[in-house]
């Protein structure tokens, strides 16, 4: 006996397992029971499946299954024909999704280049005398490409012929692992929207913005002693990804070695020209004047703080409270989206002071220990991560 | 009737002179292919997962690939009884970790100079600890290569890296979802296996650091995808990845620039350098 056809909903599709013939033969027994529940539930839904189908496309553009805004800037870069900054881009783009297949093709497209564009660096930076960078950047190469035939070589050759000239770098390695190779900057750099700005720490509107702070790594940070400053890099994303390449490693440890001024970047910023070299001398030179002037206008306003700390509530890498001076120790209470925090000053278990919302750029004063007045200033706020970074001078 | 009888005493007479001729085939074969003489000169010991049992073909390939031309011997632990039995019984038999010892051992005392590395990927990584372990004393491998290990991340080394001459290589990845999902791991031991954060330095001390100098974990990073490794658990044997990132650590006699130890990173979060 066959099934009759109004017993089968239209569009539906005929399962073969068992509980579907079972449903049909109740049905043409006239059990009226049959086909509840799970059955029924089930046949409605792939009786639907055009909608259903439809409804997953829509989800997918509403949340988004591709490999996201990083994977996007890699490819307007590799446009560009910035092979290095696309491989940085699909590095970060990589990160979160490791499964794509369009990310996976991007980094080896892009490897690729980004490496031989390094190894041009490196050669330039050996030519120019400039070891510890030449030394970055072949590392940056072997980075990329572990397989390289020659970066292993430059790299020894390079620790025994010029060990002292690579001390530095070598050390911020070994600390700091693959983020220390991102000092290595290429020829002439300027950074691009993309990969990011050059900003003294004194804090202005730029410095509200959400961006991604590379500072120095606590309990060795910040204290600018006499005329030793201190430089702060903000940046962009762009830049970390391919730097970080150790998970457990942050985009913190990019800054300077030990906290104080990073000669690399400070002779980036002294030195930075516009992308293309076919500038004219006057020009660079002009750019190299107000570059260097805006380094040194930026050097002198972060001397003027005695201790920079970042305190965190999210960030796990900074703590919440911390020893700031005079024996006073300043506990973070929380952060605001309008860019302010609450803070606490303690000496010793004794809270001395709460500051409530206090912005970016403000300040408040209280006395240390010793009786002496010192003012407290917001330099950042990172509200995504509740992380406040506060400048101590005296009043 | 008779007859019959006696077709078939001529048959049992010719077949036990066939078993005879086989069985002086079979010692004659032995004799001369070599279950009597260890091989010579490179030899890579590698190791499969729990019921995982196609890496190998793979990791030759890789190495292979990078110009690798020694011995490579797959050493067969499992008990076939699928990948649950693998795992909580068979990786931690002490016998068949001996029969691992034994088999370094033959290797390493006839050839004294050659390369010995050995490699194994999750359970398998299990067994070549305790096969180290039980390695008589001046008896060392040179490298040894641990893929997505599903021991403990506290697991002790220091006891294997007595008889490990260069490098131990760990390589690990937060993307690992079958180690993610581990309730214990192949060494009997609970917590994160190595495979998902890296060895660590149990108890720090004088001695423990020294010898987790030659550990070395390799972290998963975004630029692996390149080589195939997307940090799945057995994507980490894909023959791209062995010939560009794990042949040039092994095949070199040189460190590899790249590589910082265990007791270096400690030592960086000691001095609050970072990582």
């Amino acid at each position: 006996m066959s099934t009759p056809r109004h017993l089968i909903r239209r569009g539906s599709v005929r399962l073969p397992c068992l509980w579907h013939r079972r449903l049909r033969r109740r049905r043409l027994a006239g059990d009226p029971t049959a086909g509840t529940a799970v059955p029924q539930v089930a046949s409605v839904l792939l009786g639907r499946w055009r909608e259903m189908f439809a409804f997953a496309c829509v989800l997918c553009v509403i949340v988004g299954c591709g490999p996201g805004k990083a994977y996007r800037t890699g490819r307007r870069a590799e446009k560009r024909g910035a092979a290095h900054n696309a491989y940085d881009a699909y590095c970060r783009a990589g990160r979160k999704h490791p499964g794509s297949s369009a990310v996976a093709s991007g980094i080896k497209r892009s490897g690729p280049a980004a490496a031989a564009f390094w190894e041009d660096e490196a050669n330039a930076a050996t030519v120019e005398g400039r070891h510890a960078d030449a030394w970055r950047m072949w590392m940056r190469v072997l980075d990329i490409q572990p397989e390289h035939s020659i970066a292993p070589g430059a790299i020894r050759r390079i620790e025994r012929q010029y060990p002292t000239a690579i001390a530095d770098a070598r050390a911020g390695w070994l600390r700091r692992g693959a983020p220390s190779l991102a000092l290595a900057n290429p020829r002439g750099a300027k950074p691009s929207p993309d990969v990011g700005v050059i900003l003294a720490a004194r804090p202005t509107e730029s410095s509200r913005v959400d961006a991604v702070y590379w500072e120095a790594p606590l309990g060795v940070a910040a204290e600018s002693t006499g005329s030793e400053s201190e430089t702060l890099v903000v940046s962009g994303p762009e830049s970390v990804a391919a730097s970080d390449a150790d998970l457990g490693d942050s985009m913190a440890d990019v800054a300077g070695t030990d906290g104080r001024r990073v000669p690399g970047i400070t002779d980036e910023v002294t030195t930075a020209r516009p992308e293309g070299r076919s500038t004219s001398v006057d020009t660079v030179a002009a750019t190299q004047t107000e570059d260097a002037d805006r380094a040194e206008e930026g050097r002198r306003k972060v001397g003027e703080f005695l201790v920079i700390r970042t305190l965190s509530k999210r960030d796990h890498r900074y703590p919440r409270r911390a020893r700031i001076i005079d024996g006073i120790a300043a506990r973070l209470k929380d952060t605001d989206s309008d860019l302010d925090a609450d803070i606490y000053l303690y000496a010793g278990d004794r809270r001395i002071k709460k500051i409530r919302e206090l912005p970016v750029g403000q300040s408040q004063t209280f006395r240390g220990r010793s009786g002496k007045k010192y003012r407290l200033t917001i330099l950042n706020v990172h509200h995504k991560t509740r992380t406040v970074r506060i400048g101590i001078k005296p009043a | 009737m008779f007859e019959g009888s006696e077709h078939i005493g001529r048959a049992v007479r010719s077949l036990r002179g066939t078993v005879g001729a086989t069985i002086i085939c079979l010692i004659a074969l032995a004799a001369a292919g070599g279950c009597g003489t260890p091989p010579r000169g490179p030899v890579v010991f590698y190791l499969d997962g729990a019921g995982y049992y196609s890496s190998a073909g793979k990791v030759n390939r890789g190495l292979r690939r990078a110009g690798y031309t020694g011995h490579f011997e797959r050493f067969s632990w499992s008990a076939y009884l699928g990948p649950a039995h693998d795992h909580l019984v068979a990786a931690k038999s002490r016998y068949v970790a001996r029969r691992l010892a034994g088999k370094i051992e033959k290797v390493r005392r006839g050839d004294p100079d050659g390369q010995i590395n050995v490699m194994g990927l999750s359970a398998g990584t299990a067994v070549i600890l305790q096969a180290l372990e039980q390695l008589p004393t001046g008896i060392q491998v040179d490298n040894v290569v641990l893929f997505s290990p599903s021991v403990s991340a506290n697991h002790d080394l220091t006891k294997a890296l007595r008889h490990v001459r260069r490098t131990l290589y760990a390589t690990c990845s937060p993307n690992d979802r079958i180690l993610g999902s581990l309730i214990v791991n192949a060494d009997g031991k609970f917590g994160t296996p190595a495979g998902r954060s890296g060895f660590r330095i149990r108890r720090p001390g004088a001695e423990a650091e020294t010898a987790y100098r030659k550990v070395v974990n390799l972290h998963w990073k975004p630029g692996y995808l390149a080589y195939d490794w997307d940090g799945g658990h057995t994507a980490v044997t894909n023959s791209k990845f062995i010939a560009a990132v794990v042949a040039p650590r092994i095949l070199s006699s040189e460190p590899y620039p790249l590589d910082r130890s265990v007791s270096c990173r400690l030592a960086s979060r000691q001095t609050g350098g970072g990582s």
